[in-house]
């Protein structure tokens, strides 16, 4: 199976939540374009009412996320988006559709491309989403968006959901998980699984509603569905970190993928299984998502990781030299509560071996 | 479903939480955090390797001693040194582990399979010896032969073991292979599984819950977590969703979940990212 992914992009709408600037925009988007996302989503009211540069409204991959208040369309038409998403939230109460087909039909009249995003979607049956095909062909809508706003969907469900829905919708489909419960990545990749190609995706998973990892998502679909239509990560960590360095937010070290610990091993078994062979505790290589493997010795190390952390600097340990040393480096880390660093190992080195100098004196 | 009635989570914040790069606990943190997870209606905690020396040993005795509803389990190496430290300690509750992939065993025991077996035979017979209860994990399971699985299960059976660990240890699995691959092994297994799902490519929750669909009956869990690399399937997320997706309660409360994450984010140095799932502000916000 060829899993075709495309992805829109969420970051740049949490970038115009948080208030970051138009020049730090500008400066993301085309880091941004190197993951070959196929929209860049922003919501009308994230955005400022003046000063957006013309060459990011310009931006053919720009999509204006509205509801379907005539002042919002208005608004959005005079801004000068061609692309627009008509945002739904369906009322179990609401007895016609005639003010959503109001707005598609002024939308139609300038947007070159109009999309239809129920936002609970997943609170809808397949009858009450069938509702809205004549909609999705009447006013040729481009994509029907399967939003999930309070991440109400599980991977095995959702993808039986959107494998019936795919049945029968008369335009192609996209996927807008949240990750409120953690569970963004697997659902878009089970949207994936679905049939689905378009998923929504922000970097390290930001948003309010947070969303499914672009990172994750991808890596995902390239690694481990071995599907190498999927741009290169060679770059990946570092872009992800200067995009979210615009808006202010620092990653957690252990985030999948790009976090600064993940390729960092200390535990005694790990160090001695990754210096054997790295694919003993490494799924992907550090250098296919732009890391570098880190030996890290602290409290859990044991005498391979003294040992080999030591030939590094040309310095051969024997067994008992290594565990003398194993057993000040553990109480060390103890009290210190982090890890030691090359610096205070040296030191330990080095004290243990002027002791032996004395005692042989 | 009967197969999910039990479904029970082993909080691993301590061992293999501990072990992610750089997080050093406290003896008083740990006794701060055991006593919280056991508060919330943890039952099972893998409280920690005491093959790793006199200090880690005294840590492990201080939690041995706290007046705890949770079992307290110590995580071992198949090696006789390593169990008899255990039980030194005190432990009643022994955790024997061992590699059951053929790129493990090869490559990083040099061994065979036979070898694993007969290792398993040895340790298990220590431990059955001082009739403590006995949890065996399978190091990654997800890239082993499934039928040597259950062998080494039906092995760990035979010394009375009570359950076994599908370790997902490089976290090379979505939740369609995890559903798939245990739903085939949960009937065949002689013991109930119990999940250990990591979080490399940010699938280890639904991941847990894929396995918990299947039918395994234990997962492995730490708070925020905390664990090798991108870490393990977290604490919050799966009784979370277990709750909201399956309506299952699995005997933690989710009212404690939020204070239980800020003690391990505050122990290991390590703040909640605000858009973390469940615990972070961004979500905790969107939630409400």
């Amino acid at each position: 199976m060829r899993q075709m992914v495309m992805v829109s992009d969420q970051t740049i709408n949490e970038a115009l939540r948080l208030g970051t600037s138009m020049a730090d925009i500008e400066l993301m988007i085309p880091i941004l374009e190197k993951y070959e996302i196929t929209n860049i989503d922003v919501s009308l009211r994230y955005l400022p009412s003046d000063d957006v540069p013309k060459q990011i409204l310009l931006n053919p991959l720009l999509r204006c996320k509205i509801h379907s208040s005539l002042g919002e369309i208005a608004k959005v038409k005079q801004m000068g988006f061609s692309k627009v998403i008509v945002s739904w939230f369906h009322q179990q109460s609401q007895l016609s559709l005639d003010q959503l087909a109001d707005a598609l039909a002024a939308v139609q009249e300038f947007a070159q491309e109009i999309y239809l995003c129920i936002e609970n979607a997943e609170d809808l049956s397949i009858s009450e989403l069938t509702s809205y095909w004549p909609l999705l062909s009447r006013y040729r809508v481009k994509r029907f968006i399967y939003q999930d706003v309070r991440s109400s969907l599980e991977p095995l469900g959702i993808c039986r959901k959107l494998e019936s829905l795919q049945q029968t919708v008369p335009c192609p489909m996209e996927f807008h998980g949240h990750n409120t419960y953690g569970l963004a990545t697997a659902n878009s990749l089970a949207a994936l699984r679905s049939g689905v190609q378009y998923v929504a995706v922000a970097v390290s998973g930001i948003g309010s509603p947070n969303h499914a990892a672009m990172e994750e998502v991808l890596m995902a679909v390239k690694h481990l569905w071995k599907q190498d239509q999927v741009p290169s990560g060679s770059s990946l960590t570092a872009d992800c970190i200067e995009i979210l360095s615009y808006m202010g937010i620092s990653l957690p070290v252990d985030k999948a993928l790009i976090g600064r610990d993940v390729f960092a091993h200390e535990s005694g078994i790990h160090v001695d299984g990754i210096t054997k062979n790295p694919l003993l505790y490494e799924v992907i290589q550090p250098e296919e998502v732009g890391q570098t493997r880190q030996l890290i010795i602290g409290k859990h190390s044991g005498t391979a990781s003294l040992k080999i952390k030591f030939l590094q600097w040309n310095l051969e340990l024997d067994q008992t030299e290594a565990l003398e040393l194993l057993e000040k480096v553990r109480r060390l880390a103890s009290v210190q509560k982090r890890p030691l660093s090359d610096l205070q190992l040296h030191q330990l080195y080095w004290q243990r071996n002027q002791m032996d100098h004395s005692q042989l004196g | 479903m009967d197969s999910k009635a039990g479904f029970q989570l082993v909080d691993t914040t301590f061992r293999d939480g501990e072990q992610s790069a750089g997080v050093v606990f406290s003896t008083e943190e740990k006794i701060n955090m055991a006593i919280a997870l056991d508060r919330a209606g943890v039952t099972w905690i893998e409280a920690g390797t005491p093959a790793m020396g006199q200090e880690e040993q005294e840590t492990l005795r201080s939690l041995l001693a706290l007046p705890l509803r949770a079992t307290l389990i110590a995580w071992n190496r198949a090696e006789l040194a390593d169990i008899r430290a255990s039980l030194d300690c005190g432990f009643s509750c022994i955790h024997v582990s061992l590699p059951v992939s053929d790129l493990h065993i090869s490559q990083k025991l040099k061994k065979d399979r036979e070898w694993v077996i007969q290792q398993l035979r040895t340790a298990l017979q220590l431990v059955h010896s001082y009739g403590c209860t006995i949890t065996v994990g399978a190091e990654d399971t997800s890239r082993a032969d499934s039928d040597f699985f259950l062998q080494f299960a039906d092995v760990a059976a035979q010394y009375g073991a009570t359950r076994i660990r599908f370790a997902d240890t490089v976290g090379c699995l979505d939740p369609f292979m995890t559903f798939d691959r245990l739903q085939n092994i949960v009937k065949r297994c002689s013991l109930p599984i119990e999940f250990h799902g990591h979080n490399d490519f940010g699938l280890a929750t639904a991941n847990t819950l894929a396995a918990f669909q299947a039918g395994v009956q234990f997962a492995s869990v730490t708070l925020a977590g905390i664990g090798e690399r991108a870490g393990n399937a977290s604490l919050e997320e799966v009784v979370a969703s277990l709750e909201k997706f399956y309506g299952y309660h699995c005997g933690i409360e989710a009212s404690h979940l939020s204070s239980l994450a800020d003690l391990v984010a505050k122990a290991s140095n390590r703040p909640l990212f605000p858009y973390r799932p469940v615990v972070g502000s961004v979500c905790r916000m969107t939630m409400q």
